[in-house]
């Protein structure tokens, strides 16, 4: 009570602030008090008409005992006139990229306040100021992206209903109550990113500090409750839940929501946003590295441009197997949906896929090993990356080596056959999942010789934590070798699939007890030779771009080929797309479209960047005049 | 070599470790830890 007073003493604003934390409060408490009734709600009321008209329409006699199913309405069965037209506008190519752009920057502003929270608590908890200033300048170059990323999602809107509007009139029949929830929580989620980078410096202190952080965590809240809902509608178009055979909605928007694919969806996609708001941060950290001059300033953005490294590295490492799970969901929907994304038309875009994620890998890697030399106590382990690199250039080279070409018949003559005697067996899942587990823990083994670079451990079993963590390390490529040899080679494919789960458990396994260790072990550690931020080759910052690109490349084709995978269908198996643009579009159009993206959302990142810059320069002359 | 002995006898206990952790996990999806053909 005494705190309570003393907080309402300490004037205006914040009596405003806790009156907006009721507001919230409020806010999240209305659809958990009956969830079930709150979401029948608004799609009752949508469908208010059609149930009047369809009832006055039918006899008494059919209209009562199936009254509820009658509600509503069965998909409708469009014609190639139903999709309005533009003389200069494809709308399938609109729809596309603005989806597509709309996407990647939500994707960029619900990671960044994720891990912008993380850091600001580390700030608070060590006291150190450095992870405060680098965490208000992460929110600051989310800010501006914020607005790019509404100003998108209406124009996404505009185009859906420009060019499919039966298709937006069926979505938001079924899910109408989510998509007013989803504008409602757009209003409090803007508030809370004004207050929470508005009042950044207003509440710097004390309790002060306590209320940001809460502000914090209640716009990633939104935020991924936000990215929750969405997920709903993109999944339900790919496995139908709460709908009859015909479409017709069955009342529950919660089945509708809960379909088969929404949860591996949520996951696969909060784990890649992380990715690629690190990536994407990690790009800014550094242009600025390099832009400016002064010693400080250099060591302030590398250690943003490490942070930043680090956060996409954590991101990436669990997101295979996030993606694995989908795409084993994706299977156990529509064995016909994941034949034709990983077996048939779809197949060579994961070519591309395992050249994107390769890149990826080696990147992160090398910025890692240029980040050696910013101590001399990187010269015990520098001698070790060399190994590491080839490792990870094979398996590198195993993962994108194709199962089936596409050869002329002198070509197939000359192979003796549609598979290569000695890399046919390369081409199918064992060799791939051997491969991204190798490539994975040879990662995580970059990264613990870059952690010790600047330490020695000063505890007595030192050479035996060693000793085990090597052996933990060797134990696990020799499982996942074997796993992946036998069980994917000389089983059947029940076991070859069952054996993706071990080669998973063993790379968790030694992510987890190699940090264990690595804890105790380093636990009042003497320092090797100092850490000198800032003290980093201009080239391992293109590094840091290369990462940057790549994950936005990779998350338009990954991105592409699950929408894709429904071909000519706006809701799998329900609701048919008869468009005369509902074709699979070939490797070399669809790489096109999705490469014009990459290029108009870096560009407007780059702007971002710049703008970020411009501001600061004006702020910088305003305080010295 | 007394690091290499520790290695050595560390692989072996993760070995052991591991074989029974791919059998647990195999059982865990409804499969035998042994291979019938």
């Amino acid at each position: 009570m005494k705190l309570f007073s003393v907080v309402i003493s300490k004037g205006l604003f914040k009596r405003g602030f806790i009156a907006a934390l009721f507001f919230f409060a409020f806010l999240f408490a209305l659809p958990l008090l009956k969830p079930a009734k709150f979401f029948l709600i608004g799609t009752n009321t949508a469908h208010a008409s059609e149930q009047a008209v369809t009832t006055e329409k039918l006899p008494d006699a059919e209209a009562k005992p199936e009254a509820k199913k009658e509600e509503y309405q069965p998909a409708p069965k469009l014609k190639a006139s139903d999709y309005p037209q533009n003389k200069y506008i494809n709308g399938r190519v609109m729809a596309w990229l603005t989806a597509q752009l709309h996407l990647w920057f939500a994707a960029f502003v619900l990671a960044v306040p994720i891990f912008v929270f993380i850091i600001e608590a580390i700030g608070m908890a060590t006291k150190d100021e450095r992870y405060d200033k680098m965490a208000y300048e992460f929110i600051k170059v989310s800010l501006t992206a914020y607005s790019v990323t509404a100003v998108l999602g209406g124009l996404l809107l505009f185009t859906l209903v420009i060019f499919y509007p039966d298709f937006i009139k069926y979505m938001s029949g079924v899910f109408s109550s989510t998509m007013l929830a989803y504008a409602f929580l757009f209003f409090a989620e803007s508030l809370c990113l004004y207050i929470y980078y508005y009042g950044w410096h207003a509440m710097d202190t004390g309790f002060g500090k306590w209320m940001h952080l809460t502000v914090g965590w209640m716009l990633n809240v939104v935020g991924t409750t936000m990215m929750l809902l969405t997920s709903a509608w993109a999944s339900f178009m790919m496995a139908p839940h709460g709908v009859s055979a015909t479409g017709a909605f069955e009342g529950n928007v919660w089945l509708a929501i809960h379909n088969h694919l929404w949860n591996p969806l949520n996951l696969h996609r909060f784990v890649a946003n992380i990715a690629f708001g690190g990536g994407v941060v990690g790009a800014y950290a550094a242009y600025k590295f390099l832009s400016v001059q002064t010693k400080e300033e250099k060591a302030h953005y590398d250690w943003m441009g490490y942070t930043a490294n680090f956060i996409a590295i954590a991101g990436l490492l669990p997101l295979p197997f996030a993606g694995y799970w989908l795409v084993a969901e994706i299977y156990a929907t529509s064995q016909q949906m994941g034949i034709t994304l990983m077996g048939g038309s779809f197949a060579w875009w994961f070519i591309m896929q395992a050249i994107l994620i390769g890149g990826l890998f080696l990147s992160a890697n090398y910025y890692l090993w240029c980040g050696m030399e910013r101590t001399k106590g990187a010269e015990r382990y520098i001698k070790y990356t060399k190994y590491i690199a080839f490792v990870i250039v094979m398996c590198f080279l195993v993962w994108f080596t194709p199962h089936t070409l596409v050869l002329k018949p002198g070509e197939l003559k000359a192979l003796g056959g549609p598979y290569h005697k000695y890399l046919g067996p390369l081409g199918i899942m064992p060799a791939k999942n051997t491969a991204v587990n190798i490539m994975l823990i040879f990662t995580f083994l970059s990264f613990t010789l870059y952690k010790r670079c600047s330490k020695i451990a000063t505890v007595s079993w030192a050479p035996l934590g060693n000793a085990i963590q090597a052996a933990i390390f060797t134990a696990a490529v020799i499982n996942v070798v074997i796993c992946g040899v036998y069980f994917g080679y000389f089983t059947n494919t029940v076991y070859k699939v069952a054996s993706s789960v071990l080669q998973v458990g063993s790379t968790l396994t030694v992510l987890i007890s190699v940090t264990i260790i690595d804890i105790f072990m380093f636990k009042g550690a003497k320092e090797a030779a100092p850490l000198e931020w800032g003290k980093m080759p201009d080239r391992s910052q293109y590094a840091l771009f290369v990462l940057a690109v790549t994950f936005t490349w990779l998350m338009g084709l990954m991105g592409f080929i699950r929408s894709g995978i429904r071909q000519h269908w706006h809701v799998n198996g329900v609701f048919r797309d008869a468009s005369p643009d509902a074709f699979t579009p070939t490797i070399g159009y669809g790489a096109r479209v999705i490469s014009t993206g990459v290029i108009i959302f870096m560009a407007i990142i780059i702007f971002i960047f710049w703008l970020a810059q411009f501001g600061a320069k004006k702020s910088f002359k305003a305080a010295n005049h | 070599m007394k690091t290499v002995i520790s290695f050595i006898i560390a692989l072996a206990i993760v070995a052991v470790y591991f074989i029974g952790f791919d059998a647990a996990l195999l059982k865990l999806q409804g499969l035998s830890p042994i291979f019938k053909r």
